[in-house]
């Protein structure tokens, strides 16, 4: 800039400061009416506060922080679990995690899949909801199911009575499906309804309210209606719903190779073929040919689609409520990050790209960010399941 | 109407209008922390991209150090093949996912000690916008461009998100008291749309004037200094460079606007 240039800039930006300084004769400066809302500013950062210290981890250390000195005990979320996943699911789940030996599912004739059918629940929803209420204990053929505390008032509001703490196992696995049953016809959807049962009725069927005011495609989907629920009551229905619901979906998947082929090294320690050392082997193995189909096990979005030196070229999707699944060492993708796949969906063709001694598919399945045996949710293929497969 | 400087209200209002000056930065930096949280979530999702990217290709070169170093020292090929593995499975996908969402956390932290502290340490009365344009145009620094603009952004997704859980923690209250869980729907609706007014009236609006009476006063201050023309222009560049992306993923993507106002607005 020119000399001249800078001081007609100087001038200028002068004659702003004069203006703003100088008095005008009309109109008459208005009055500060701040100090007059007080009132109406303190309610504003209350609202603001309030849902700083809700919503955000910052808000988090600052509720810490008067929880130390006030000498206070609060649960607490790790405060990496604000950033959630893409299904919405958060991490830091902790029911989940002690899922290791309930994992495997009861068998489709069971009591409670009897049960279910009566009431017209979905036997993969009963079964998957009295293990995640009861923690895989049983007594006798039926399930130990012990009910949150604060749920009982929706199964009071269904007029479900919840029978007594020394009542039979068989009477609490029934009182559940029953309210199941009755609060799924009331809110519109079993999601809705497995979340009833940790929490009282009304938020929840506010939240679905909300949710379909807010122009949701499925309002009765929890990933839609959750965020319409307080936080407090999220630390219950988190859990449970989204546990439930990722065992619905492995229940009912299908496996991603035909389902005779080879199974050459199962989930499990073992001494890695090349390293030599014992070794997590995180997933199942699978003897196929370079080219062959591999599908989608269920529903849901690619979540990468790419390579590195481990996995090679492979795929990772996710299936909702915290169910994913990778299929690795591929010689060649057909998704991209992003992609809506369904259920027997071809993902990619096999190969032996990355850590691999031949051609084979690695697969892996993770609930809620743990990785877990597929096998025990491998199902028996019944006749005309590979045609409906083959879309 | 009545008169609020005489009523017993008015004078309440008043006396608690005198610590304004202590309660009303809280204000500010919550919504201004709240907006760059909303777009933080989508900085975790960016994150591991390009951490899977960048390990993938250090991974190549691991490999191809390995390879090469071990092949002049002629050691065996299972060795070397061991070892490679060994280096490229030190970081795995869950490692991956973690440290994307540390990234994030960090970068939200970062972002609210580089831009909501310093906006919420700043008076805002008499600021009128007329003249942050006049000065930007005059005076142009890229901290009088920027924090306004990001101010405005971040305060969008932060009031929507007061609204959206002044809504829903009022039903969670009123939901079993006798007398207003009847209309519990209606009043979270009301408190909502309270909040949507109340937080955009006295304290979005007041957070965007801050950041460009902050933005101003740096610049000032670099006049008063007689800093470098160039020096002076490009401040702000780094803020810029982290702020202006984040509430960009706040209100764009993070926060629907559309769904949050259809969600407040129905009084059902």
């Amino acid at each position: 800039m020119t000399g001249s240039g800078r001081e007609d800039l100087d001038r200028l930006l002068a004659s702003i400061e004069e203006e703003r300084s100088t008095p005008r004769a009309s109109p008459p400066p208005p009055e500060d009416k701040g100090p007059r809302r007080g009132f109406l500013d303190l309610l504003a950062v209350v609202f603001a506060t309030y849902a700083l210290v809700v919503a955000t981890p910052v808000g988090q250390l600052l509720e810490r922080g008067y929880n130390a000195i006030a000498g206070r005990k609060a649960k607490t979320r790790p405060l990496i679990s604000y950033f959630e996943t893409d299904t919405g699911a958060p991490s830091g789940n902790a029911s989940l995690a002690q899922l290791e030996e309930i994992v495997k599912p009861p068998k489709a004739r069971a009591p409670v899949s009897i049960e279910a059918k009566k009431v017209g629940v979905p036997s993969d929803v009963a079964r998957a909801l009295v293990m995640m209420l009861s923690g895989g204990k049983r007594v006798g053929e039926h399930y130990d199911v012990q009910l949150l505390e604060s749920g009982r008032g929706s199964f009071f509001s269904v007029g479900v009575a919840w029978p007594a703490p020394d009542a039979p196992a068989k009477e609490r696995e029934k009182a559940l499906l029953d309210a199941v049953s009755k609060l799924s016809a009331r809110l519109g959807g079993l999601e809705p309804a497995v979340a009833a049962t940790a929490v009282d009725l009304t938020a929840v069927a506010y939240a679905v309210d909300r949710a379909r005011a807010a122009g949701s495609s499925n309002p009765t989907a929890y990933e839609a209606f959750g965020r319409f629920m307080p936080g407090d009551l999220r630390i219950d229905t988190d859990p449970l719903v989204n546990g439930t619901f990722a065992l619905v979906t492995a229940f009912s998947m299908h496996w991603p190779v035909p389902y005779k082929t080879p199974i050459t090294s199962s989930f499990g320690w073992r001494t890695h073929p090349v390293l030599g050392t014992k070794k997590l082997h995180t997933g199942t193995d699978l003897a196929v040919v370079t080219g062959t189909e591999i599908r989608a096990v269920a529903d849901g979005v690619v979540q990468f689609a790419g390579q590195d030196s481990v996995n090679g070229k492979f795929v990772k999707i996710e299936h909702g409520h915290g169910l994913g699944s990778a299929y690795c060492h591929a010689s060649e993708l057909l998704v991209r990050r992003g992609d809506h796949v369904s259920r027997g969906d071809v993902i990619m063709l096999s190969g032996q790209s990355g850590r691999a001694t031949g051609p084979h598919l690695h697969f892996e399945l993770k609930l809620d960010g743990q990785r877990v045996d597929a096998e025990l949710f491998k199902r028996r293929e019944k006749p005309g399941m590979r045609a409906r497969r083959g879309r | 109407m009545s008169n609020t400087g005489t009523s017993f209200l008015g004078k309440l209002s008043k006396t608690i209008g005198l610590f304004r000056g202590v309660f009303l930065p809280i204000g500010l930096f919550a919504v201004v922390a709240i907006g760059i949280h909303a777009g933080s979530d989508r900085v975790d999702d960016y994150s591991f991209l390009l951490f899977n990217f960048l390990d993938a290709r250090l991974d190549d070169l691991l490999a191809w150090i390995i390879t090469h170093l071990y092949g002049a020292l002629d050691v065996s090929v299972s060795t070397t093949a061991a070892h490679t593995f060994q280096a490229i499975d030190f970081v795995d996908l869950e490692v991956k996912a973690v440290a994307a969402r540390w990234t994030a956390l960090f970068v939200e932290l970062g972002a609210d000690l580089i831009f909501a502290i310093p906006i919420f340490r700043h008076r805002t009365d008499g600021v009128r916008p007329l003249d942050v344009a006049r000065k930007v145009y005059l005076d142009f620094t890229v901290l009088r461009l920027v924090a306004p603009l990001a101010a405005l952004l971040a305060s969008i997704s932060g009031v929507l998100i007061v609204a959206q859980k002044v809504q829903v923690g009022t039903h969670g209250a009123v939901a079993d008291l006798p007398l207003l869980s009847l209309g519990a729907g209606r009043v979270a609706a009301v408190m909502g749309v309270i909040a949507l007014v109340l937080v955009t009236w006295r304290l979005a609006i007041a957070v965007v004037a801050a950041a460009a009476t902050w933005a101003d006063r740096r610049a000032e201050l670099d006049r008063s200094r007689s800093v470098a023309l160039r020096t002076r222009r490009m401040r702000g560049v780094w803020t810029a460079l982290v702020i202006l992306p984040i509430t960009f993923f706040a209100v764009f993507q993070a926060t629907p606007i559309v769904a949050t106002l259809r969600a407040l607005w129905p009084l059902s």
